[in-house]
């Protein structure tokens, strides 16, 4: 029997909000891509901290794509959701490709961890301004779960053995994704300009 | 040695075949200009190669060391199987990307500027393409191949593509829908308006039947090889550099910082006022680009690529007894040599009087 540890179990909670809200059809490329490669790393890391399919070098590879590719262009979709990269497929794996290959070649390979760190507490920071600024409380809130959890993450907070740093970065994302993607009514608003 | 070296006398070979087979029947697919050009454009690409072309290796090794997730047996014809049909894959990538983002576009540019399309054509490789290629080839490296598997697999699909260059077979009946053959090649290099941005595969034609991009030949409307903006030149290095140089004026001509992202990686056909500035090809107005040239310049030219060949030759027999820095100077060396060829081409219609210039026939 397989034993699930709570960075499973909140990874997998991580993996099935962040891959629902890709499938959404009526969010524009850029905040679809942005949730399948934050979908991507909670899936391989269910699979690690389950130990079911252990891809040890993948989960954390992965996890700085989505620090330093994937909340960027969350931010930007938030940030000027009118923009080409948040609109277009093309531009949106433009954008997804040169943040990524610079993600692995900083972080990745020259295991300079601060700089996705960065990218990602900075994207955050902007997508929380940017919609206390535009009275959105409800995505703002959300903005600022996925601050929370990411400051607890690098604080190391935790109650172990229950509750691990990582499952406030797991947790603050899931619900901060929920509430940060936009509704219907707004993603159609945008998709029509 | 480096492999390619005994692939050269293959590719001349093939080549005289092929004038040999076209001359038999009365056609005519060859123009000496054009084909020189084409095998200058090619040891310059090699010579290229052989300064730069390290970075993809090196580069590959380092993420499949670091994060390769899983370990190949490299006896297992699994293995290669895989990692052909996933090279091929990420190959139409390169190549899509390399046709619909104009950066990587003034790099590819170079093997579709010939107006001809014959054996000769397959050998117009890009001087550039090894700076940007191996970023396609991330996903082989993170699945942790090896990098041997990596580099023969990926000169069976380089070799492959050598033969579908020609205009002397035709269709290959059920093959058509597998594999990349002659036919849906020439619709590839094809500036027909049905035949722009169309298939893109290196072995396999499927990866363009699953992503909407595969076109038949159509017989009532035979491709016309060549670019809608052409080269109109037969100096390699130009060939090479002016897509870049086009980019670079585009971007220096506008303040809007729009304009200048979507110049670099937009589709090429992109303007300010039109997503896709293409305009419908007519066939019968287009004319071949020509120079006049005398007998005795179009032997030195002969000569001096062939000499090219041969130097480049020598260069994989003594490359890995050269030291590091003589290895750059014979490589800078040959480009400035193979370059002079080209440009001294070009300078025989400049010497001509206003009026004399010939720009050959409407096709």
């Amino acid at each position: 029997m397989v034993m699930l540890s709570s960075l499973a179990l909140t990874d997998a909670l991580l993996c099935v909000v962040a891959s629902g809200l890709a499938a959404r059809s009526s969010l524009s490329v850029g905040y679809r891509m942005a949730f399948t490669f934050l979908a991507i790393p909670a899936l391989l890391g269910f699979l690690k901290f389950s130990g079911i399919y252990p891809l040890e070098t993948w989960h954390p590879l992965f996890t700085i794509f989505s620090a330093c590719a994937a909340l960027p262009l969350l931010a930007m979709s938030v940030l000027k959701p009118e923009s080409l990269v948040a609109r277009r497929k093309q531009f949106a794996i433009i954008f997804l490709g040169i943040a990524m290959l610079l993600g692995l070649m900083i972080s990745g390979l020259g295991k300079l961890r601060i700089y996705d760190q960065a990218l990602a507490l900075m994207s955050m920071l902007v997508m929380l301004l940017v919609l206390v600024k535009n009275g959105e409380s409800k995505r703002a809130l959300g903005a600022g779960l996925m601050l929370v959890g990411s400051v607890l993450f690098v604080l190391k907070v935790g109650i172990p053995p229950w509750f691990l740093p990582g499952d406030w970065l797991h947790l603050g994302m899931a619900l901060g994704l929920l509430l940060i993607a936009p509704s219907n009514l707004m993603s159609r608003a945008v998709l029509a300009k | 040695m480096n492999p390619i070296a005994f692939a050269v006398p293959v590719f001349f070979t093939l080549i005289l075949l092929e004038l040999w087979v076209a001359r038999s029947r009365g056609l005519t697919v060859y123009r000496l200009k054009d084909s020189l050009t084409s095998i200058n454009v090619g040891i310059m690409s090699e010579f290229s190669k052989a300064m730069g072309g390290v970075i993809s290796l090196v580069m590959f090794t380092l993420i499949s060391d670091r994060f390769g997730a899983f370990v190949w047996d490299v006896s297992h014809p699994m293995t290669w199987i895989s990692a052909l049909l996933l090279y091929d894959f990420c190959y139409y990538w390169v190549h899509r990307t390399g046709h619909e983002i104009n950066l990587f576009w003034a790099s590819h540019v170079v093997h579709h500027s010939s107006e001809e399309f014959n054996l000769s054509t397959a050998l117009r490789q890009s001087s550039t393409g090894f700076l940007f290629r191996w970023i396609f080839y991330i996903p082989l490296a993170l699945l942790g191949y090896p990098v041997k598997v990596f580099v023969v697999v990926g000169l069976i699909d380089f070799l492959y593509q050598y033969w579908v260059h020609t205009q002397l077979i035709g269709k290959l009946g059920w093959l058509e829908y597998v594999v990349v053959t002659p036919s849906n090649h020439r619709v590839h290099h094809g500036q027909n308006s049905y035949c722009i941005d169309k298939n893109y595969g290196g072995i396999f034609s499927i990866w363009d039947r699953m992503f909407g991009t595969y076109a038949d030949e159509r017989e009532d409307e035979k491709p016309v090889y060549g670019i809608r903006k052409p080269l109109q030149s037969w100096n390699p290095l130009w060939a090479n550099l002016h897509h870049f140089v086009q980019i670079w004026n585009q971007v220096k001509s506008t303040k809007n910082w729009r304009h200048r992202l979507m110049y670099i990686f937009s589709k090429p056909s992109w303007t300010p006022e039109k997503e896709d500035a293409n305009e419908v090809f007519e066939a019968n107005r287009f004319r071949r680009f020509d120079t006049p040239a005398t007998s005795g310049l179009m032997v030195i030219a002969f000569v001096g690529t062939m000499l090219g060949s041969l130097l480049l030759m020598g260069y994989f027999y003594l490359q890995s007894r050269l030291p590091q820095p003589i290895r750059i100077a014979y490589c800078v060396v040959m480009v400035l040599f193979i370059a002079g060829i080209g440009w001294r081409m070009m300078q025989a219609r400049q010497s001509l009087k206003p009026g004399a210039q010939s720009y050959g026939h409407a096709e």
